[in-house]
């Protein structure tokens, strides 16, 4: 598949995805561009930050992903017919200081796209919203706009909230989210 | 904006908005309030003094900003913080509003 000005979000995901699959690379999609890939929005990120799923002292080869056209530039990796950037925090991965090492895997047209779980997307979006010293309400609308288009475990959202102390905050999440459908 | 944070439970529709932003949002400023609210700093900068006054809020300064945020030593601290929750939640078309508005920093270099 061509990369070029009218690839989406999610065509580069799994195109990029599925290069670092079979080039043995262990990296998952997350933040913001994980939750667009399960509910496109309006506003939605333009990086695709796929975390490295294990830490080695040595690095990983981007040969990969240069072979795709990208080139890298301050630590982000950007091709000429995109827009959409990419980059590769080192790992692993995790939820504020929460190890994780469950995932989802996708597969779509023989491609392959490592990303977090519906839930996890929903707790890193959150983590964002509940925990930073001033909320970010943008993450609060993309936690709510993944819930609503994917099964949750919302039990255990509450419980990882509670267990954080931010249950009150939570609770404008958990309202929106049993009020019916994302963003209404 | 009119949200139902423009009624004057607080005293006045500035005032009373200007403490649910506070709530909601955690910390903020008297600038950034005054964007969301689509009012003037001044008006804001009086509600603030007010509520600063009656310890319901506390400045600090960091930088060149000073962040306001809800007075923990407040007496009723723990009440009026559920009681702003509970407008917060039932402040949809604010909270949608505040979304609108990017306010977590980007790493440097990056295009917003």
């Amino acid at each position: 598949m061509t990369i070029g000005p009218d690839t989406s979000l999610t065509e580069l995901a799994f195109i990029v995805g599925s290069a670092l699959h079979h080039a043995g690379i262990c990296a998952v999609l997350s933040g913001g561009s994980a939750a667009a890939v399960y509910a496109p929005m309006e506003n939605q990120s333009r990086d695709l930050d796929f975390i490295l799923g294990y830490w080695s002292a040595f690095g990983v080869s981007a040969q990969c992903v240069t072979d795709l056209g990208f080139q890298e530039r301050n630590g982000s990796y950007m091709h000429p017919g995109t827009s959409f950037t990419l980059e590769f925090p080192q790992g692993p991965l995790m939820i504020g200081s929460e190890l994780i090492t469950d995932w989802t895997t996708l597969r779509h047209d023989g491609m392959v796209l490592q990303i977090l779980s519906p839930t996890d997307c929903v707790r890193d979006r959150l983590s964002w919203f509940l925990f930073y010293n001033s909320a970010d309400y943008s993450a609060l609308e993309q936690a709510l706009a993944v819930a609503g288009r994917h099964e949750i475990d919302l039990a255990m959202i509450r419980a990882w909230a509670a267990a954080n102390g931010a249950s009150d905050r939570y609770a404008i999440f958990e309202a929106r989210y049993l009020s019916g459908p994302p963003n209404g | 904006m009119e949200t139902i944070a423009s009624g004057a439970i607080f005293g006045t529709a500035t005032r009373t908005a200007t403490l649910l932003l506070i709530s909601m949002l955690g910390e903020t400023h008297i600038g950034e309030i005054a964007v969301i609210l689509g009012r003037s700093r001044s008006r804001i900068k009086d509600a603030v003094d007010g509520l600063e006054r009656e310890g319901v809020i506390v400045g600090a300064l960091e930088g060149t900003a000073r962040r306001l945020r809800l007075n923990p030593r407040y007496v009723a601290a723990q009440e009026l913080a559920r009681l702003l929750n509970k407008l917060a939640i039932n402040d949809v078309d604010l909270q949608k509003h505040l979304a609108s508005v990017r306010r977590r920093p980007r790493r440097a270099g990056k295009t917003i």
